[in-house]
């Protein structure tokens, strides 16, 4: 009918101008019954960089939407606020504000750019800290905060990397989920690993 | 004599001579069979084809669009939409008022991106493939009033009112996958995501979508008309999406701007969707929705030709039916003077023990009465039989098609219209026999000397 | 008593009747015929087959049309008579026999003589009771529920007989009553129709050809060339 047409050309348009989402390439990931975690009805944003925005071209298969997709009940609204390239201090800025306004009622973090862009250990510890210290504000919230997986930089800067955080999410009211597991080198398998030890992560929370 | 001995004089006549009673009433069943399956047949037709012209809303539907209306609007049944013009609650409430108006349901859609659930069914290979996320739309209704919408539920049930994870599709989203109608099922039950874009403006300039994204389980796949895209579902889930849409931070840039505008759209709602009491009403309400300044839609001359054709259709189909009844009538006739022939000594024994020529009409009368009557009512039941058997047929065939079946009620005023125009029509029939049978003379009693 | 009433008087003057056939000349089948008979009399009408018996019986119970001549029945003029008034005449003044007992076969024997009643409006209450009186009056009350097709021909005669009596008739006509009968038959339908007409008075007319059967009354004329003679 006009309007759909008129609405889906206009969104094709926008699409394209402001995201590029076309051609999403397909790639094998079997369809698996959800393990949905939680039952409550709830409200999950995702905060951090690339490999929570996702390629642009299949955005909808980043590790925080395949979360979403087979870990959280149906009943679950998801927000992903990440952006590309974006590390603790965009995420403090930036991310951070939305995401308290939404009230969310679990949120993830993960900071794979700073550890690839190597920023300074202090300035991700305080962005880190604030972030969590503001989260933890909110009532009723849980707030998981992802290591660095393999394959992310060199082993000795992610150990490193990974101390920091942990080191930080220990002295927060949050709790740390390891993603050492998390080995594959496709992109989609490890993101699927990903989404897998937070779904861990939640079911123990 | 009276009825009640002419009744029994009339029923021991037929019971005498029962197997050609027998051929009678069956050539009278056979008959009325033919016409009663036709009538119900070309009826549900009808019904179905309107069904379909009104994809299975109220026939006096309109369609209105958030456009003022071209230049011709009222010429036509599709809508002629100009410039954009939002429709507000004052604009519905206008409408609402105009006589003619039964009621007015409104129509919310918002753009989003949806990720398909693959079909049940298919391999790992393909599932990836059916995960290609596209930009559709999601209607919402309010599911208490989606009886008043022109919504056909093709496979499943519709969402139920006021469930919010729950939505049907239509046959675009089955297309999305490659699916046709007739895959319907494959679809139900699984689980789709769609999430609202919003914009962010970021410190440099730069802007950035987010989507809100949610899961809905596909409960039905319907075919609707208007505005609505792939997935339909409740109003709240519209508003919701509408609503992260609409914060869109666009700080006044004219493209952003413009994303927002045509995603959600400028309209407090993005249709309308009039049902007017009767089908006389759509055109003038048509007309006053039109001076409102709207562009509406509307299938009416193509309902008004399709009515054309069904009355020849039915009319056609009447006459074959009529012409079929006729011959049986003749069989009666032909029947009932064989036996006024056979009995003209009884008719003169009657006669001679005081029967007046009223008295004998009116017992070969009912017995003429009586066969059509009996031949009617079992071939109005038998014809019924048959429109049930045809119906079930056509749907199992219709369904394989994953169209929507057509339904056979039972034809209260058609069956009474059987058993009375069949006994009317065996009364005329019987009228030359009896009237000869009043006629013969007493004295056939002493034989044919 | 099942019968009651008095015979009634017949009168019959210059009584000529024309069989019309389609496509053949018209046969002369009585002349000037005279008639008297005295209210519940027996008269055997004799002649040869053709004679013109039925014609006359059917004249006499208004079963036909009168042509020419005058027939006066009790004080009715039936020659004036036609339509429901004759065929009242038939129901309530006349009681036919017929040779071939014109029972109908779909009706019992009870049902043949309610038939009657029925036709004359008698209410549907006094009929049964009545029709099984006239059943026992001719020896039949036992046979009141059986089809015409389980009786025989003497049965049949008897159960048209009572029928005849149905309607309290003052003139009875019998058109060869024991044509279809065997001997014995004959013999107990005549002693019944003398019976009955003795003991009740109806006038009895009754046309044969049999000699036998005639010899039973007290009147015999024979119909000879259009008229009867002694």
């Amino acid at each position: 009918m006009q309007l759909r047409s008129h609405l889906l050309s206009a969104l094709a348009v926008a699409a394209g101008l402001v995201l590029g989402v076309t051609g999403c390439t397909g790639s094998a990931r079997s369809p698996r019954p959800a393990h949905e975690v939680g039952g409550k009805a709830e409200l999950y944003v995702a905060l951090g960089g690339d490999d929570v925005a996702g390629d642009r071209r299949r955005f909808t298969d980043s590790w925080p939407q395949l979360l979403f997709r087979t870990n959280l009940p149906v009943s679950a609204t998801f927000v992903n606020l990440a952006g590309p390239r974006e590390g603790a201090e965009a995420i403090r800025g930036d991310q951070l504000p939305t995401a308290l306004r939404l009230r969310p009622n679990l949120v993830s973090v993960t900071l794979l750019d700073d550890l690839e862009r190597g920023t300074p250990p202090v300035t991700v510890r305080r962005d880190l800290a604030e972030i969590l210290r503001r989260l933890g504000q909110v009532d009723g919230i849980r707030v998981l905060v992802g290591t660095a997986p393999p394959n992310t930089g060199s082993e000795e800067a992610r150990l490193a990397f990974n101390a920091i955080v942990s080191g930080t999410v220990r002295a927060a009211n949050a709790r740390l989920v390891n993603l050492d597991g998390a080995r594959a080198t496709d992109p989609q398998i490890r993101a699927q690993q990903i989404a897998d030890a937070f779904a861990r992560a939640i079911r123990r929370s | 004599m009276t009825w009640a001995d002419a009744w029994v004089m009339a029923v021991r006549g037929i019971r005498r001579r029962f197997s050609r009673a027998v051929l009678t009433v069956a050539a009278v069943t056979l008959a009325a069979a033919l016409l009663t399956s036709l009538l119900i047949a070309v009826g549900a037709a009808r019904d179905r084809v309107f069904d379909a012209v009104s994809k299975g809303g109220p026939l006096t539907g309109i369609q209105v669009l958030p456009n003022a209306p071209d230049f011709g609007q009222l010429d036509s049944d599709s809508a002629r939409p100009a410039d954009p013009r939002p429709i507000d609650d004052v604009a519905r409430r206008r409408i609402k008022r105009l006589p003619g108006v039964r009621s007015v349901v409104p129509l919310l859609s918002s753009g989003v991106f949806v990720v398909p659930a693959p079909p049940r069914g298919t391999d790992s290979r393909r599932a990836a493939r059916d995960r290609k996320p596209f930009s559709g739309t999601l209607t919402g209704v309010d599911l208490h009033r989606v009886g008043e919408l022109p919504v056909t539920v093709l496979a499943g049930v519709l969402p139920a009112p006021g469930a919010v994870h729950e939505v049907a599709v239509t046959d675009a989203y089955l297309r999305r996958l490659g699916l046709h109608t007739t895959d319907s099922r494959q679809v139900l039950g699984t689980t789709v995501e769609f999430g609202a874009p919003r914009l962010f403006t970021k410190d440099q300039g730069g802007v950035t979508v987010r989507g809100r994204w949610t899961k809905a389980t596909i409960v039905s796949v319907v075919a609707a008309q208007g505005a609505t895209g792939e997935l339909v579902g409740s109003l709240p889930q519209v508003r919701a999406a509408r609503a992260w849409t609409a914060a869109s931070d666009t700080t006044g840039r004219e493209d952003t701007d413009r994303f927002v505008r045509e995603v959600v759209g400028s309209s407090r709602y993005s249709g309308l969707f009039v049902v007017t009491a009767n089908f006389d009403a759509v055109s003038p309400v048509r007309a006053a929705i039109t001076k409102i300044g709207y562009s509406s839609s509307a299938p009416e001359s193509l309902i008004a030709t399709v009515r054309r054709y069904s009355t020849v259709v039915e009319i056609v189909l009447t006459a074959i039916g009529l012409i079929a009844l006729t011959i049986a009538a003749l069989g009666i006739a032909n029947a009932m003077l064989a036996a006024v022939r056979e009995r003209r000594r009884e008719i003169g024994v009657l006669k001679a023990i005081g029967a007046r020529d009223r008295d004998v009409r009116r017992v070969f009368l009912l017995e003429a009465g009586l066969l059509g009557v009996v031949g009617g009512a079992l071939g109005t039941t038998l014809g019924y039989g048959l429109a049930r058997l045809v119906g079930l047929a056509v749907n199992n065939y219709l369904r394989e098609q994953g169209l929507a079946g057509v339904a056979i009620g039972l034809p209260l005023g058609i069956i009474a219209a059987g058993v009375v125009g069949s006994g009317l029509l065996a009364l005329v029939a019987g009228t030359v026999p009896a009237q000869r049978a009043a006629q013969l003379p007493a004295r056939r009693a002493m034989g044919d000397a | 008593m099942v019968v009651e009433g008095d015979g009634v008087a017949v009168s019959v003057h210059a009584l000529t009747y024309d069989y019309h056939r389609r496509g053949e000349e018209d046969v002369r089948v009585l002349e000037g015929l005279d008639l008297e008979l005295a209210a519940g009399e027996r008269l055997a009408v004799t002649g040869r087959s053709g004679a013109g018996k039925s014609t006359l019986l059917a004249l006499l119970g208004g079963l036909e049309q009168l042509q020419t001549g005058r027939l006066q029945v009790g004080d009715v003029d039936v020659a004036a008579l036609d339509g429901d008034a004759l065929a009242a005449f038939r129901g309530s003044t006349v009681g036919f026999v017929f040779q071939h007992f014109g029972l109908l076969g779909t009706l019992t024997a009870q049902e043949n003589v309610e038939l009657a009643m029925a036709v004359a409006s008698l209410p549907r209450a006094r009929r049964a009771e009545r029709a099984v009186a006239l059943l026992e009056a001719v020896g039949l009350g036992d046979r009141a529920r059986h089809l015409p097709s389980a009786l025989s021909g003497g049965e049949s005669q008897r159960v048209a007989i009572a029928r005849a009596l149905a309607n309290s008739p003052r003139l009875i006509l019998a058109d060869e009553p024991t044509g279809n009968l065997d001997d014995e038959s004959t013999h107990v339908v005549l002693d019944l129709l003398a019976s009955l007409a003795d003991g009740h008075g109806c006038t009895l007319v009754v046309a044969t050809h049999d000699e036998t059967v005639a010899s039973h009354w007290d009147r015999r004329l024979s119909l000879e060339h259009g008229a009867l003679q002694p």
